[in-house]
């Protein structure tokens, strides 16, 4: 799965009666390949655009400009039934998981749907995938014909899960599933995902704010600040090296295990522009401690820096600020 | 230090059909002026129907049993008359979403005067109401009955606005509830809670909302309340490492009652509860191919059918017969860190 | 938790008193009707055949002979209250069942597509909401009505269909449009299930149970704003009995011979008291939280 310079758009309607139109943003110019096999995370608060840009790499939403690789087919130019056939290899499992099960069906009947949908006839075959997709996510048999009231929040990320894998998808976003958990549930899914992901070998993009979370789960981690992608490299770069000013600062405010580092202490001004309003040049320019002129002036792309991709002017010499000095 | 909130016995049921079902049962907590305890569980552990119950907030079909003291005055026994009298200046809440409990159509310094104007209210109702109960902290000086002026100062507003610092407070104290950030609400809540002085406050996840680097300022600006005012704050949370990044002492609970209760530190570093030691081992830490987090397995149980003897024997890794058939009691096993478990 | 989903709806209409006798009222009925709409079963809900003229027996005040009291043609009021039952109950049920039929179609589509349709259904509605519903509904069951005798059931019903349908469409149209926003609606189209699917199994089942409640609600409503017909001389035409026209025709002997019009607005009264409070308990039966409590 790739894509390339996907940006979407939205038009948002303001004013008395709606008389301002304005565009937004929400993933503007993303760059971005999913190995085979690999966990990416993005990684990035509320309203940096990170579920938008899982919802149009599945295609859930429609880009307005860029283009999406899915084995080697441009998804965007297929027909709708032949991108319909290819659904149950690109999944998708929600955050929450109340909303994304319908109370009305069995579980049996929600897990099939992705089969269903790409055309698949054979009852015994849909029974006997749909079965074993309900037992891999640790369900007895017994769930099959249950309702999904009758499961606990975990047991039913277990069935949105499920449903997910039910086609054996070369390609799964998770969208933050594990954050209206609990803590000693999250574990347990969490270790599920794990599991399921070594055992298929599939990829699986896995958008999130939660950084030990991520860490524990991801090869590579892409952090995503205003629509755009702005620190991108392996696990341990990014969260044990951190170069941007963002990812820094981002990490700075997780509370840790080590309880003599207060983020109480961390000093971040502001908060995260709204796509409606942002900073000209580099849109962390306006919280961030190293900014120069130029950060103002101009938006930095994301270019190799130590190992991994940076999106700052700190680290691109040539357009750097010989006056700003790093750390 | 005295304590500010004292809480002793504290059961809070809920109606059933059938039954009355406890949701908390037999918690005890005090909380000395000017620090920060942390209550730390699970969903359906009981912990926000200790912060209720404190706030004399539970539901209608919900009763609350026990003594809740704030300021040596017993709560639970008020008539819910004089629970407002009691609410606001005494103690005062904040939510885990600022959104409903900030009136939509008001604007942000009109609901921040509000806030100042009930000051006043109290003291008046103080006043006329010889027999009722004395507000906890007593009224603010400042506003004795002749000053209390009708229409409250924007400028007070303006201030509060600019001590949990709003971007732009002017701006922001013109607007609606809607208009702003969930940050910004939650800031707002803040600022509200500071105006009215409270002696105690209970903050219900207050951050669980929030984005990191918003919930890293909230956090200091409610460690800035409790150290300037001297504010007793019960921090109530599912996540252990917030509370630990705030409270002084932390609760740990487990299906009503409290497992494991001791300074932060200690809880952290030491867990001594299988519970509390699994739910700091569920923790994600490490990268991808190294250690696997541990896992707690099965799920909290439904109140409606507790096991017998320790609540928590179920799922627990060490439970032996004695466990299963004889409840536990807290005790103290170190110097202020208490425990309840048949291991020690 | 292993409760079934049946015997959850079962104590969700019976832990509820006013939905047992909401229910209960509306089973009476049914059976009463059904039993009088067939000949051979008439007499065993009434003495007296309804249009039976003894003059002998006119104007008789309610008694143990005739319980209802007679009319001023000697004519049983229980027997003619029993021979409406059949057409006051199938008034509504055919009145608000077309309406909602129209209502579902046009509203999904509306809100399921959206563009121009949705624009053009959304304006037609409308443009039927601007008037009050009762003056609109006596006004075209007038102008039909006036043509052809025979066809005035038909004609008065069709009135209040002309009425009911722009409220359904506007329901089903809010109801598509917040479902289609659900996670499990998109969860769906990642699947690859096409849109007359996702309809199907997805967005309307959890319309109906909505349209049901406001439907049963709403026949109590269409009973009693079909009565007020009789007052404009519309609606069913003499000798045919209906309840309405009852009470309508009892007036003018009030205060005297009270029971002319007292009984069948009475019985009339209890039915739309029965849609009402079945309709209430349909909603908790549908109430997904009242379902998570038990």
């Amino acid at each position: 799965m790739s894509a390339e310079a996907l940006s979407v758009t939205y038009k948002v309607r303001s004013g008395f009666l709606g008389s301002v139109h304005r565009e937004i943003k929400p993933v503007d110019g993303v760059d971005l390949s999913v190995r085979a096999g690999e966990v990416l995370t993005v990684i990035g608060e509320s309203g940096s655009g990170k579920s938008t840009l899982g919802f149009a790499l599945l295609r859930l939403v429609k880009p307005s400009a860029g283009r999406v690789f899915f084995s080697g087919k441009d998804i965007g130019r297929l027909k709708a039934s032949e991108l319909r056939a290819l659904r149950r290899h690109m999944q998708i499992v929600f955050q929450d998981p109340y909303s994304s099960l319908d109370p009305r069906l069995h579980v049996k009947d929600i897990v099939s749907e992705p089969l269903i949908g790409s055309g698949m006839k054979d009852q015994s075959e849909i029974e006997a995938r749909t079965a074993r997709a309900v037992s891999l996510v640790g369900l007895g048999p017994s769930a099959m014909s249950k309702y999904v009231h009758e499961f606990s929040g975990g047991q039913r990320q277990r069935i949105g899960i499920a449903r997910a894998i039910v086609g054996d998808p070369k390609f799964v976003v998770l969208d933050e599933p594990t954050s209206n958990l609990d803590v000693s549930i999250q574990a347990q899914i969490l270790n599920l995902l794990l599991d399921l992901q070594s055992g298929s070998g599939a990829s699986y993009l896995f958008i999130s704010h939660n950084m030990a979370v991520a860490q524990y789960l991801s090869d590579r981690i892409a952090v995503m600040y205003a629509g755009e992608i702005v620190e991108r490299g392996t696990a341990k770069d990014v969260i044990g090296e951190p170069m941007h000013p963002y990812t820094k600062d981002l990490l700075s405010c997780v509370p840790t295990m080590d309880i003599s580092k207060k983020v109480t202490d961390v000093k971040i001004s502001g908060d995260p522009p709204s796509f409606t309003d942002l900073p000209s040049g580099c849109r962390y320019s306006n919280r961030c401690k190293y900014a120069f002129d130029l950060c103002r002036e101009k938006r930095p792309a994301l270019a190799s820096a130590g190992g991994r991709e940076v999106a700052c002017f700190l680290y691109h010499k040539e357009e750097k600020d010989p006056g700003a000095s790093v750390r | 230090m005295t304590d500010a909130l004292k809480v002793s016995g504290l059961w809070v049921d809920y109606r059933t059909k059938s039954a009355w079902a406890s949701a908390v049962r037999g918690v005890d907590l005090a909380v000395r002026e000017g620090e920060v305890v942390g209550v730390v569980g699970e969903s359906g552990s009981g912990k926000s129907s200790v912060a209720l119950a404190i706030m004399k907030l539970l539901p209608a079909n919900a009763r609350a049993r026990g003594r809740v003291e704030v300021l040596g005055k017993d709560m639970v026994g008020l008539p819910s008359r004089d629970a407002h009298l009691y609410r606001g200046s005494g103690v005062t809440m904040i939510f885990q979403e600022p959104m409903t409990s900030l009136n939509p159509v008001m604007r942000v310094s009109e609901q921040l005067s509000e806030a100042v104007l009930s000051r006043v209210e109290h003291y008046k109702l103080e006043m006329f109401r010889s027999d009722s109960i004395a507000v906890p902290g007593g009224p603010d000086p400042r506003f004795s009955m002749p000053q209390a002026r009708p229409a409250p100062p924007p400028k007070e507003a303006i201030q509060a606005l600019r001590q949990v610092r709003i971007g732009d407070p002017e701006r922001a104290a013109a607007k609606y509830p809607h208009e702003l950030s969930g940050g910004e609400r939650q800031r707002v809540m803040i600022a509200m809670s500071f105006l009215l002085r409270p002696r105690v406050l209970v903050a219900d996840e207050p951050t669980t909302a929030l984005d990191v680097t918003t919930q890293a300022q909230v956090l200091s600006l409610l460690l800035g309340l409790s150290k300037d005012e001297g504010t007793a704050i019960v921090f109530v949370s599912h996540d252990i490492l917030v509370v630990g990044q705030v409270a002084q002492r932390v609760a740990v609970m487990y299906a009503g009652e409290i497992v494991e209760f001791g300074p932060t530190e200690a809880v952290l570093k030491n867990p001594l509860h299988p519970y509390t030691k699994g739910l700091i081992g569920s923790i994600p830490s490490g990268f991808k191919g190294g250690k696997r987090i541990e896992q707690i397995p099965g799920a909290p149980p439904d109140i409606m059918r507790l096991p017998s003897g320790c609540k928590f024997n179920p799922r627990c890794k060490f439970a032996m017969d004695r466990c299963r058939a004889e409840e536990t009691a807290l005790k103290e096993l170190e110097d202020d860190h208490f425990v309840a478990c048949h291991l020690y | 938790m292993s409760k079934s989903s049946a015997s959850v709806t079962l104590g969700i209409i019976f832990g509820n008193w006013a939905t047992v006798v909401g229910v209960g009222i509306l089973v009476a009925f049914f059976a009463l009707s059904v039993l009088a709409a067939w000949p051979p079963t008439y007499h065993l809900v009434a003495r007296y055949p309804p249009d039976s003229l003894n003059f002998g027996a006119a104007n008789a005040s309610p008694s143990l002979a005739h319980l209802f009291g007679t009319d001023r043609e000697g004519r049983d009021i229980f027997a003619r209250v029993v021979a409406a039952l059949p057409i006051d109950i199938a008034i509504p049920f055919e009145v608000v069942g077309a309406s909602v039929a129209i209502g579902l179609v046009l509203g999904t589509f509306a809100g399921y597509l959206g563009g121009w349709i949705e624009e053009l259904v959304l304006r037609v509605a409308d443009l039927f909401f601007a008037f009050p519903n009762i003056v609109l509904a006596l006004t075209i069951a007038a102008i039909l009505g006036s043509t052809e005798e025979s066809l005035r059931v038909v004609y008065s019903e069709l009135a209040l269909i002309v009425v009911g349908w722009p409220f359904y469409t506007r329901l089903a149209r809010a109801q598509v449009i917040t479902i289609k926003q659900m996670p499990f609606v998109r969860a769906a189209e990642a699947s690859g299930l096409g849109k007359f699917r996702i309809v199907r199994t997805h967005v309307i089942p959890h319309l109906a149970s909505v349209i049901a409640v406001y439907a049963t609600l709403d026949m109590g409503t269409t009973l009693l704003l079909y009565s007020i017909f009789a007052f404009f001389g519309l609606g069913v035409a003499p000798p045919t009995p209906e309840l309405g026209r009852m009470v309508y025709d009892g007036l003018s002997a009030l205060p005297g011979n009270w029971w002319w019009s007292f009984f069948p607005g009475l019985v009339l009264m209890i039915l739309a008291l029965g849609f009402s409070l079945a309709g209430e308990g349909l909603r908790d039966v549908f109430d997904p939280r009242l379902r998570g409590q038990r």
